[in-house]
């Protein structure tokens, strides 16, 4: 399935430009503050539709925008439990440090792993292009972080058990 | 039919966003709002723009500004629910702040002179517009207000050349046409195509549902006043007709443009997320859109020569991205255009406009080919 | 809009206040009525339903043709079953198949020929199409907000998703990011 890989990536980044169109909005319903609408969710005519980008059935994207703010949500292929538990724990190290990560949300919305919310402080602090590299980065920086764990886990197993059962043959 | 625009001049200001720009009549300053809650005055001199004047009044973000040319009166708006008028005080040579009584509880989005510059319109979160004018006996500004049937924040409003007739578009993806008569300074006029007869404040004339092209950011009256242009989120753009009770909608491929102005009768320069001011124009009776106005220039990659391949194939095949590793633009704007404003008097012949955007410059353009 | 006598006299701290005052009490008109949209479609479900399964048969004649740009031409076509009602959620389910079925049974190679010619037939039916593309990669028993869990059974197989990203690559090619724009300003819910 590696050659979906190329398209699902330029799928993502069409959506996220198209998304990524933030104004700064005050808010309709609290006089004087200026809230996330996708995180609000008082108004429901500054919010967009929803949109799905899948690879398959375990990996997919949902992208939630609104006039000033923009949810991206991302759910990490994980096929076996090594992985489900490497996948939890990676993004629970990274969701304690989310202050540093600036667009990264603490808890990732209900049935997917990981989750962003970019909002148009950020539009305009940062390029938009940019933003968008760096969600398409992580994305595949994670898959490739997972497997990688995983094959270190399997080989630590291997030595582990090799070095204990060797004290047994004589 | 214009075949470009040339930038003319591009200026860094700031190196923070440009919420909103305007000039006085001859050019020659600049009101910027760098993202805050102040106004930034520049004066033209030889090398570029020299900041001279900060207006601080405002509590939160300033939202708009507008610049009236022949009272050389600025208003400003902003979200903390005010709006300011700013007369010059040449003998202590400052710029002295009228309270204007807005009477909104939401924040203020947008503010027009008319074109009478007797009156001026403010739209706000409070899904009202309000229409402010001079009451001499108590020497303050007060405001009558629109409300009906807005039922979201009112997001850009545009004066019909009459002085009599306002356009606002708003949030419930709906663009509306109002009688903006208000009799205390106001002399009768004629409304025609949009209405007939004896113009009630607060009337509805026309109402468009943009539907499921989302919410309406930039309204435009062309210059003769018998057409309305607006841009919606759904990257289109729609002129409507009064008089054949038309509405033709030009789709393009695009991100969504949020400011737009009327070059002529047949076309318009409007701007927003894709960084370049685009042209819709009107081509054998029919509307469509033309093409970007900036001619990018290509740059040459700046990446060391035996890596090159490598990175560009890198790139392709894990971001799925073309281009070089490059983060500037090939626009002039890096950013997001945030204003376009007109920089000719005649508003059925303009050959220059001025976009500000996210990325702190000011860009004059010069259209060629009209 | 009132607990008359209750039993215990901290009754009040169950009162849902949100409900109870309509929020913003200055406005008799209130806020935007989202729900306008979808009470407008004039057909019954049962009406939908029977239109859709015409159209999905029609479809498949088109497609054993092997007319696959008039297939999806017609398939995209009003009126669709908008709306959260669960009773339209057969007519969805027939209307999506009908879209999905012909953009499947195309070969890769020949996405951009069709793609192109629906371009030139109608430029509004590339919108309609992507809007069927990202409900297609939603999957069906799809619950809110995209989320497939244990009630929701299935998201996407692989090889849908596949034909489906590539079908979003040539349109995205054709009509640039504005259809996704679009895709997104529609409110109306398949």
């Amino acid at each position: 399935m590696a050659n979906t890989l190329r398209p699902y990536l330029t799928a993502v980044r069409s959506t996220l430009s198209a998304a990524m169109c933030l104004d700064n909005f005050s808010s309709q319903v609290v006089e004087r503050h200026n809230k996330p609408e996708v995180e609000a969710r008082m108004s429901k005519e500054v919010l967009l539709a929803p949109v799905v980008i899948s690879r398959n059935e375990n990996e997919r994207v949902l992208i939630e925008a609104s006039v000033n703010a923009v949810r991206v949500s991302i759910k990490i292929k994980q096929a076996d439990d090594p992985e489900r538990l490497l996948c939890h724990k990676f993004t629970r190290f990274l969701t304690q440090r989310a202050e540093s990560f600036v667009v990264l949300r603490r808890k990732p919305v209900e049935g997917y792993d990981i989750s962003f919310l970019i909002t148009n402080v950020h539009t305009e602090q940062m390029y938009k292009h940019k933003l968008v590299d760096f969600i398409l980065q992580f994305m595949e920086d994670v898959d490739k972080e997972i497997s990688e764990m995983k094959l270190s886990i399997n080989a630590r197993a291997r030595i582990v058990a090799e070095t204990y059962l060797g004290q047994f043959i004589n | 039919m214009a075949s470009a625009a040339t930038p003319a001049d591009i200026q860094q200001i700031v190196s923070v966003p440009i919420s909103a720009h305007a000039y006085n009549k001859d050019r020659t300053k600049v009101a910027i709002v760098p993202n805050s809650n102040e106004v930034h005055i520049y004066d033209k001199g030889p090398d570029g723009w020299v900041l001279s004047d900060t207006l601080k009044e405002h509590g939160q973000l300033v939202t708009s500004v507008d610049w009236a040319p022949t009272t050389n009166r600025l208003v400003t708006c902003s979200q903390d629910r005010n709006a300011y008028v700013w007369n010059w005080n040449a003998t202590k040579r400052r710029w002295d702040p009228d309270l204007v009584l807005l009477r909104i509880n939401r924040a203020a989005t947008c503010v027009r002179w008319s074109p009478a510059e007797n009156k001026f319109a403010v739209a706000s979160g409070a899904k009202t517009v309000s229409v402010c004018y001079y009451e001499e006996e108590n020497k303050w500004w007060v405001s009558k207000h629109i409300k009906k049937p807005i039922k979201s924040t009112v997001l850009a409003i545009d004066w019909h050349p009459n002085n009599l007739l306002l356009a606002a578009g708003s949030a419930d993806m709906t663009v509306r046409v109002y009688a903006a008569y208000i009799k205390e300074v106001d002399s009768k006029g004629s409304a025609a195509p949009w209405a007939e007869g004896r113009l009630t404040f607060a009337a509805l004339l026309a109402e468009y549902d943009t539907g499921a092209l989302g919410w309406a950011h930039s309204v435009a009256f062309s210059p003769s006043g018998g057409l309305l242009a607006w841009t919606s989120h759904g990257s289109s753009a729609s002129i409507a007709d009064p008089v054949s009770k038309q509405v033709e909608t030009v789709r393009y491929g695009g991100l969504p443009l949020v400011s737009s102005v009327w070059l002529n009768e047949d076309a318009i320069v409007a701007a927003g997320h894709d960084c370049y001011p685009v042209l819709v124009a009107r081509r054998s009776g029919r509307w469509e859109y033309i093409d970007k106005l900036d001619q990018q220039t290509k740059r040459a990659p700046s990446a060391a020569l035996g890596s090159l391949a490598m990175n560009r194939f890198r790139q392709m095949d894990s971001k799925a991205q073309q281009g070089k590793e490059d983060t500037d633009l090939q626009s002039v704007h890096q950013n997001t255009i945030t204003e376009i404003v007109r920089l000719s008097d005649d508003r059925a012949h303009v050959s220059a406009f001025s976009t500000a955007g996210v990325d702190g410059r000011i860009v004059r353009w010069e259209v060629k080919g009209f | 809009m009132s607990t008359t006598t209750s039993a215990s006299p901290n009754s009040y701290r169950k009162l849902d206040v949100d409900n109870v005052a309509g929020g913003g009490g200055d406005d008799d008109d209130g806020g935007f009525d989202a729900g306008a949209a979808d009470a407008a479609a004039s057909l019954s479900p049962r009406e939908l339903e029977q239109t859709a399964n015409s159209r999905l048969g029609d479809v498949r004649g088109l497609i054993t043709r092997g007319n696959v740009a008039a297939a999806i031409a017609l398939a995209v076509e009003e009126p669709l079953p908008y709306g959260e009602r669960p009773d339209l959620k057969a007519a969805k389910d027939l209307a999506i198949s009908a879209v999905i079925e012909p953009l499947t049974a195309t070969k890769t190679a020949d996405i951009p020929n069709v793609v192109k010619q629906l371009h030139q037939q109608n430029p509004e039916l590339l919108d309609r199409l992507m809007k069927f593309v990202y409900r297609g990669m939603a999957g069906s028993g799809v619950g809110p907000a995209g989320v497939v869990g244990p009630g929701n059974i299935t998201g996407v197989t692989g090889q849908t998703a596949a034909a489906l990203l590539n079908w979003h690559a040539a349109i995205v090619e054709v009509g640039g990011v504005g259809t996704i724009a679009r895709v997104l300003t529609d409110r109306k819910i398949l």
